[in-house]
């Protein structure tokens, strides 16, 4: 589904990422976690041609991606969401779907997306009347209505609590069992995404220190070190 | 090379990078403001016709001696510089980095500028006006060739406030507010450092470098009420070329286009202003990071 | 802006409503075009002509900036290209006016949209700027090249003033009817969302760049049609045209009539062409640009969605209170 191969950004003197290789194979819930700064949305950024590398491969189904620009790797296949959700703030709840839809997605399928997040009652208010979380709810329902085999999250959880973050952990299940995608997940809620995955890959200071399910991560001395140090 | 040629191509050099060097003040006073204010002064060029004429004025009418001026219309412009953003931008849009309230600024700027040149055509018509001399006469130069005292002088003023205004901004407790707030502004705001005032000091000192710099052009060219949009251009392609918000980036920026200005002059008099910015233009696109500074948005 | 009706989306798309106010607006402005030419009024036959190329001129900046969030600062360059362009053509070139015109304004729609291309990958604040910078390249080109005096266009036959009018008037509701179908069209969306939000829209899967570009070429062509009107009534064009003051024309007229659709340029290209024209009777054509440039910076101030924002909210006043009632 996706493979990232020597995959290495830098910023002017700052290396970012460097020598980065992972595999995502059709149909599992991964997790891509590291303290802040290890390069997790940096490497969201590259795969979904938000930046370009300063070296390496990227390649969705088998075909290289490398360097192209974003709308033409998500016509591929590849959707995500932003740390800060990014919406169309000037268009409506429903159009904010209804601009970015595939022709393959119908207009009774856009009622259900809604639904699936809860915004039906908000469909015809302005996207920038909304609300931090309801802004995270349309963003998701964006990247589902663009019919992608692959979806990035970047931190769903983040900024939310409790109950509403067992919502998230529902959604995300049926994004997987019942449509079928891929799904990345960085997120910073450890325990929940441990539950939620079914392997996870590590950052660190821009290198990948592990990866392997949940159990794996969870007793890997590196990862201990990298988040809590010593 | 003939003799002739060289001496052609030698006359260029000093006319273009002396216009350069002065220039660079304008665009250091833009890259200024730009990069502390993320907003592009669509009125810098008006307040560069501001200076000529406020200088005009200064000596027309006040009596001032041509230093005094100088300062005068300097002064004068930084004072109307901050009258101009307290009255006529919302505080919000000061300083921001959204694209829709930077345009607005640019709209309302070019907008002021309108209005200023129109106020200036009203008082002065549409004649062209020209600043008196510090020093009369010229200087000799190796080659049997001969530069105005006017010119050296304006160059070395030029100089001198682009020294005081690093030092301003590296030891002044404004300087140093300044600078910090344009590198991390959630810190600066943090140490007490407010918006309003760092905005203020920045626009109004940016367009007094506008005004000094046209003070200092419309002794050696004129200036009339039309002028301006020249020069906001030229100040434009020298701060992208050097690199947003980098003063002596600007300094380096003016020193080229005077170099290929001065090129352009000698082979192709008549089209030299055009070409010599069509070419930093494409350079510009072309190249995707510019010298200091990178300009291209990246997606 | 109108919303969806609920569980119907887009049902706006492709249709004309006639309740809606630009397409008021529009009607009133055909019917009292139609009307003033039986006035027989000359002056004010002259004025409707500047009327018909300014609003496609304003119409044409509105577009870009209303639509794909480009702000031009030198929409003068395919105005002034459009009239340069065709009056050339028919004087140097001697062809037919109606080709001329046709050539001209196409040459100015694809010299236009392609400087604007290049300025597409700078910084938001700077592409407005670049085109700028071309319009003064272009000023400065066309004084040398032509001097003072310009270029001008001179015929045996002249079109006759009916046949300007009617031609200015017929290619005006070509221009509102085409910007309105864009404005009510899917496309519409895709624009919003590019202007609303760059990189969203491209990781949306939209091609940001190639629709900015077609919206470039776009906005150029309307200015470059409404140049080349301008350039045949006024039957001359020189390098004042490329003047920045003429670019800042249809910033302003959209500003004072509102901008963001179609109404907006129609009432302020028709006020502000009323205001150029009657105020410089009393008073200088100084002072009108000059209180033309604070009006602008007062309405942009106090009032931003402009005159036609004013009607917009009366209308809703009133369709609330027949609801309660």
């Amino acid at each position: 589904m996706l493979r990232v191969e020597g995959l290495e950004k830098r910023f002017g003197g700052l290396t970012a990422l460097s020598n980065v290789d992972i595999n995502v194979d059709k149909g599992k819930i991964y997790g891509l976690i590291g303290p802040n700064g290890s390069g997790k949305t940096t490497l969201l950024n590259l795969v979904t041609g938000v930046l370009k590398p300063s070296r390496g491969k990227i390649y969705v189904k088998d075909i290289d991606v490398t360097g192209k620009p974003p709308h033409v790797i998500t016509r591929m296949g590849v959707s995500r969401t932003f740390q800060i959700p990014r919406i169309f703030p000037e268009l409506t709840v429903e159009e904010n779907l209804f601009a970015v839809r595939r022709k393959s997605i119908s207009k009774d399928r856009l009622d259900e997306v809604l639904k699936l997040v809860d915004l039906t009652e908000l469909r015809a208010s302005k996207a920038k009347s909304l609300g931090y979380g309801q802004r995270k709810d349309l963003e998701l329902a964006r990247a589902i209505v663009l019919d992608t085999d692959l979806l990035f999250l970047d931190e769903p959880m983040a900024g939310l609590h409790g109950s509403t973050i067992g919502l998230i952990s529902k959604q995300i299940r049926t994004l997987n069992k019942e449509m079928g995608k891929t799904l990345v997940i960085i997120e910073h809620h450890l325990e929940e995404l441990m539950q939620l995955t079914d392997y996870v890959f590590v950052l660190d200071h821009g290198e990948k220190i592990e990866e392997g399910e949940p159990d794996v991560i969870r007793s890997s001395k590196a990862v201990h070190r990298a988040y809590f140090g010593g | 090379m003939p003799a002739s040629a060289l001496l052609g191509i030698y006359l260029s050099l000093i006319s273009g990078i002396s216009y350069g060097l002065i220039i660079s003040l304008l665009a250091g006073g833009l890259s200024l403001i730009y990069g502390v204010m993320n907003n592009v002064n669509t009125s810098h060029g008006a307040f560069y016709m501001l200076g000529g004429f406020l200088t005009f004025f200064a000596v027309s009418s006040l009596h001032l001696p041509i230093v005094l001026s100088i300062t005068f219309a300097f002064a004068a412009a930084f004072g109307l510089g901050l009258i101009c953003l307290y009255g006529l931008i919302p505080k919000r849009m000061w300083v921001s980095k959204d694209p829709d309230s930077q345009n607005i600024v640019m709209i309302l700027f070019l907008a002021l500028a309108q209005v200023l040149q129109r106020g200036v055509f009203i008082l002065y018509g549409g004649g062209s006006v020209a600043v008196p001399s510090i020093q009369f006469g010229s200087l000799a130069l190796p080659g049997d060739i001969f530069i105005s005292y006017q010119t050296v002088i304006s160059i070395a003023i030029s100089i001198l406030s682009y020294v005081a205004l690093i030092i301003f901004l590296r030891n002044s407790k404004i300087g140093k507010a300044i600078r910090a707030f344009s590198q991390d502004r959630e810190l600066a705001e943090a140490m007490g450092v407010r918006v309003g005032t760092i905005a203020l000091m920045t626009f109004g000192l940016g367009v007094s470098l506008a005004a000094l710099c046209g003070a200092l052009l419309s002794s050696i060219y004129s200036v009339n009420a039309a002028t301006g949009w020249n020069e906001l251009v030229i100040a434009f392609v020298i701060v992208t070329f050097g690199g947003i918000g980098s003063i002596s980036g600007s300094f380096l920026g003016g020193l080229v286009y005077g170099i290929v200005y001065s090129i352009t002059q000698y082979y192709l008099p008549a089209y030299s202003f055009v070409i010599a910015l069509v070419l930093i233009y494409i350079i510009l696109i072309t190249k995707p990071t510019g010298i200091l500074g990178e300009i291209i948005e990246r997606a | 802006m109108k919303g969806l009706e609920s569980s119907s989306y887009a049902s706006w798309v492709g249709r004309i409503n006639p309740r809606d106010i630009n397409v008021i607006i529009f009607l009133v402005s055909v019917v009292s075009s139609i009307i003033i030419f039986f006035a027989d009024k000359p002056y004010l036959k002259f004025i409707m002509m500047y009327f018909f190329a300014y609003s496609i001129y304003t119409a044409s900046w509105d577009l870009l900036y209303s639509y794909s969030g480009q702000l031009s600062l030198g929409q003068a360059l395919p105005f002034g290209l459009g009239a340069f362009f065709t009056i050339m053509f028919a004087q140097f070139a001697n062809l037919p006016l109606v080709l001329s015109a046709i050539l001209g304004t196409l040459a100015a729609g694809a010299v236009g949209g392609s400087i604007g291309a290049t300025t597409i990958r700078l910084k938001p604040g700077y592409q407005g700027i670049a085109i700028l910078l071309f319009s003064q390249v272009l000023y400065w080109l066309t004084l040398i090249a032509f001097g003072e005096e310009g270029v001008s266009f001179f015929s045996e036959t002249p079109p006759s003033e009916t046949t300007l009018y009617f031609t200015g008037l017929t290619l005006f509701v070509i221009s509102m009817f085409t910007i309105y179908m864009i404005q009510n069209s899917e496309y519409k969306l895709k624009l919003l969302a590019i202007k609303g939000d760059n990189l969203a829209a491209d990781v949306c899967g939209i091609n940001v760049r190639l629709h900015k570009v077609i919206l470039l070429y776009l906005s150029s062509l309307l200015a470059g049609l409404a140049g080349t009107y301008f350039g045949i009534f006024i039957s001359h064009a020189d390098f004042s045209i490329f003047a920045v003051p003429n670019s800042f024309l249809p910033i302003g007229m959209a500003i004072v009539g509102g901008i963001g659709f179609l109404g907006g340029p129609i009432i302020g290209a028709a006020i502000v062409t009323m205001i150029i024209n009657i105020l410089p009777v009393w008073y200088s054509l100084a002072i009108t640009y000059f209180v033309y440039g604070i009006v602008v910076i007062l309405i942009l101030r106090l009032r931003p969605t402009g005159i036609l924002g004013l009607l917009q909210r009366s209308v809703r006043k009133e369709k609330s209170k027949v609801v309660k009632s």
